[in-house]
């Protein structure tokens, strides 16, 4: 084998980058894993992990300069932009964006992406978030069913750790689970009388989360010691991450090389094989150009960026870029609409407190449109929540000042529960990402621009949601029970899909039903960017499986000699 | 963020082929804050704000503000947290805190005794509601649309600076580095908070 030259590549280095590496270097491919950013090795680069708020300059608060310098991150408090992880997230200074509507782009480049950034609820699509696009006429269908994925889900969980409980509902199977976080005593409370209240028909159940609550030697890892400092990296390897799992798998195998600072700037196409014969990268820190040939490529750049490489490759057969054919390449961009829930106060259980901080809360599944449930609009919605007394942050208006304010705020407040709801988006052909040439990133390349927005599905759904949690709070017994909500902009919920669907025509979808480019089979598009629909549930996990699932197709297809 | 973002324009702008350094940490080290030498405040405003800090959050059976360090917070969070027309608004509270001082007790507020100061600071504390409320209050306001009592300022980030602070963090509330699990337990009135790992 030449130098340049692998059996597979890999682009990027995150959630669905990590396992697509891990699978094809166990089958004993030779594997070249590229990515843009900077290398993190794990616990070594883990330069937060052990601060608490007082070792930050601001104590945690972005400031007003470090805000200003990241407008697009900054907008509308997101939350994911503050001192533990500044600089974890790219900034839009080197790698700027357009938006034609407001899109909220939270960007993870380096070695792990953003698995290790991520939220780690960990969920399976149900059987019916597979075929409600067939039976709704929405998009497309999908060419795949729940039970095409169910044994990869199975897969995927054992590896990566799932901590949940086995629940039993119809809306959100079970998988292979580690033990589930504790609930506590108020929680135990709320789930007894939602069930009650709503004669099993509504559920509390604990977050199912990457997150491992058994020890794993032989992977390296220690359960989770409940810091819930997740996202300065974890030295215990408490949770899911490339850096945690996947690479130190991929790597044992010896088929992997990993090279960071490297953005691939194109596939390259052979119009007469029609297959993808290598890429071509550009050095971040030389800005030199490099070409690696491989057999396969799996693309898992996150959606919005494979989708911009597959139309920044092979333009001289398609204005479009590869893909394309279909007309669909970077449309249909989906992600969960949010930025809304609700809050109650709990009375009593005074005497009660907690120990420890869980690094994930309960989840409430879906339930509109689902059973005897039917509503204005399609499709559904959960909420993550928990309940806990507040902390010093609570309104201390009336509490004075001197000793007495200090002394009751030393105290913890009364118990709250609060819930944040996340909604299902319809793929829509209107929502889309394009090439903008006239802006051109630290590297001279063009740029995406963003041109999607929620529509009337979403906007009634986020109606129903906050009328739903109000009238749940206030039936179970809650008081002053409240919805929030703040603006939500495309890409905020960080759930990107759509942009390179899967389907069953080529004139209609980008990938078939094993991820393959329809126009380039050698070609494999397993993270966001393949999905169909988005459901309500968080989706790493089914990137996870999806990918374990192609490669594994895409290793007997090259030894059936079909690549 | 800064350093980094400069660096790689720079490197862009100048044609130098050093884009991006890899010995730089992707979790990015920060400039520290804003020194008191380098606030631009005077001795007396220093000195000020540092009783005020200790009037709102005193030292009793545990540590207090200035334990805490919190008015060289206060002064760095003030410069680089708040918004032009904010510190404006919190400059000119700390000459009304002066002028009340002088005004009813005939000296500037470091020199009133304990209980003079926590008077003047409770009255601020009550005015700053009712102002909030949009009351007619001793503070006219009117200079500074769209914002509440200077005092609201100060107390927020007062509260949050020393709730955040290491003393204020381990020894007025709790903490544990490392809980290992997450369970019930049993409170009494007069257990601690735990503190908070998460910007608020």
């Amino acid at each position: 084998m030449s130098k340049n030259t692998y059996d597979a590549i890999v682009i990027g280095s995150g959630i669905s980058g990590g396992w697509a590496a891990k699978e094809l270097t166990e089958k004993g491919l030779k594997v070249l894993m590229l990515e843009r950013g900077q290398n993190v090795e794990h616990v070594k680069d883990y330069t937060n992990m052990t601060k608490n708020l007082w070792d930050y300059p601001h104590h945690g608060r972005p400031s007003l300069e470090q805000l200003a310098a990241e407008p697009n991150m900054a907008r509308g408090k997101g939350y994911p932009f503050n001192e533990p992880t500044m600089g974890a997230w790219a900034s839009a200074s080197t790698s700027p964006y357009v938006e034609k509507e407001p899109f909220q782009w939270f960007r993870a480049y380096q070695v792990g992406g953003r698995s290790l950034l991520w939220g780690r609820q960990s969920y399976r699509l149900n059987p019916e978030d597979f075929m409600a696009n067939g039976k709704e006429g929405v998009g497309v269908d999908w060419p795949i069913r729940y039970e095409d994925v169910a044994p990869w889900y199975s897969y995927v969980e054992k590896f990566a750790g799932i901590s949940g409980s086995r629940d039993g509902l119809d809306v959100l199977p079970d998988g292979e689970f580690l033990p589930a976080f504790a609930f506590n005593a108020v929680e135990k409370d709320l789930q007894a009388r939602l069930k009650k209240q709503y004669k099993g028909e509504r559920h509390i159940i604990m977050g199912r989360t990457a997150h491992i609550t058994e020890q794993r030697p032989e992977q390296g890892r220690v359960k989770c010691q409940h810091r819930d400092k997740c996202w300065t990296g974890c030295p215990f390897g408490g949770y899911f991450s490339t850096q945690s799992a996947t690479l130190p798998a991929a790597l044992k195998t010896g088929n992997l090389t990993l090279r960071p600072l490297s953005i691939v700037k194109e596939l390259i196409y052979d119009k007469d094989t029609k297959r993808v014969t290598g890429v071509e990268i550009v050095d971040s820190e030389t800005g030199l150009t490099e070409v690696f040939h491989s057999k396969i490529v799996f693309l898992n750049a996150s959606a919005l960026n494979s989708a911009w490489l597959l139309m920044n490759s092979a333009r001289d057969v398609w204005d479009n870029g590869l893909g394309s054919s279909s007309g669909e390449l970077g449309h249909n961009v989906m992600d969960h609409h949010y930025m809304l829930g609700g809050m109650a106060e709990v009375p009593g259980h005074l005497d009660k407190y907690i120990y420890g901080r869980r690094p994930t809360g309960f989840y409430i599944p879906r339930f509109a449109n689902w059973g005897n449930d039917k509503r204005d609009f399609l499709r559904g919605f959960g909420f993550q929540g928990n309940a806990s007394r507040s902390g010093f942050s609570r309104d201390a208006s009336g509490m004075g000042i001197g000793a007495g304010l200090k002394d009751g705020l030393s105290e913890p407040g009364p118990w709250s529960v609060s819930t944040v709801g996340f909604g299902e988006i319809l793929p829509d052909h209107r929502n889309k990402v394009s090439l903008n040439h006239d802006v051109k990133d630290a590297w001279g390349l063009p740029v995406l621009e963003m041109d999607a927005k929620i529509r009337d599905n979403e906007l009634k759904m986020r109606k129903a949601m906050k009328e739903d949690i109000v009238e749940m709070f206030d039936s179970i017994g809650l008081k002053n029970a409240t919805a929030w909500e703040t603006t939500y902009h495309m890409g905020k919920g960080i759930h990107e899909m759509g942009t390179a669907r899967m389907g069953r025509d080529p004139k209609s979808s980008v990938l078939n039903k094993h991820n393959q480019v329809w126009d380039a089979p050698n070609v494999f598009v397993t993270d966001g960017a393949c999905m169909t629909s988005s459901s309500c549930v968080n989706p790493s996990l089914t990137y996870m499986a999806l990918t374990a699932r192609a490669a594994d197709f895409a290793v007997e297809e090259l030894k059936r000699g079909n690549l | 963020m800064e350093r980094r973002a400069l660096l790689k324009l720079i490197a862009t702008a100048t044609g130098a082929g050093l884009v991006c350094s890899p010995a730089m940490a992707v979790w990015e080290e920060q400039a520290p804050l804003t020194t008191v030498a380098q606030s631009g405040l005077s001795d007396a405003t220093v000195a000020l704000i540092t009783e005020l800090c200790e009037t709102v959050l005193p030292r009793t059976d545990t540590p207090g503000a200035k334990d805490a360090g919190l008015p060289t917070f206060f002064i760095g969070m003030m410069r680089e947290g708040y918004t032009a027309e904010q510190q404006k608004l919190m400059e000119a509270g700390f000459a009304d805190v002066d002028a009340r001082a002088n005004n009813q007790y005939g000296k500037p507020f470091v020199s009133l005794n304990d209980k003079q100061k926590t008077e003047l600071a409770s009255a601020l504390d009550t005015e700053a509601l009712a102002f909030n409320n949009g009351e007619s209050t001793g503070w006219d306001g009117s200079d500074y649309e769209g914002l509440p009592h200077y005092f609201t300022l100060y107390k927020q980030l007062m509260i949050f600076g020393f709730f955040t602070s290491k003393v204020g963090g381990t020894q007025v509330l709790r903490h544990v580095d490392i809980p290992g699990d997450y369970r019930d337990i049993e409170y009494k009135k007069g257990d601690k908070a735990w503190m908070t790992v998460w910007p608020l």
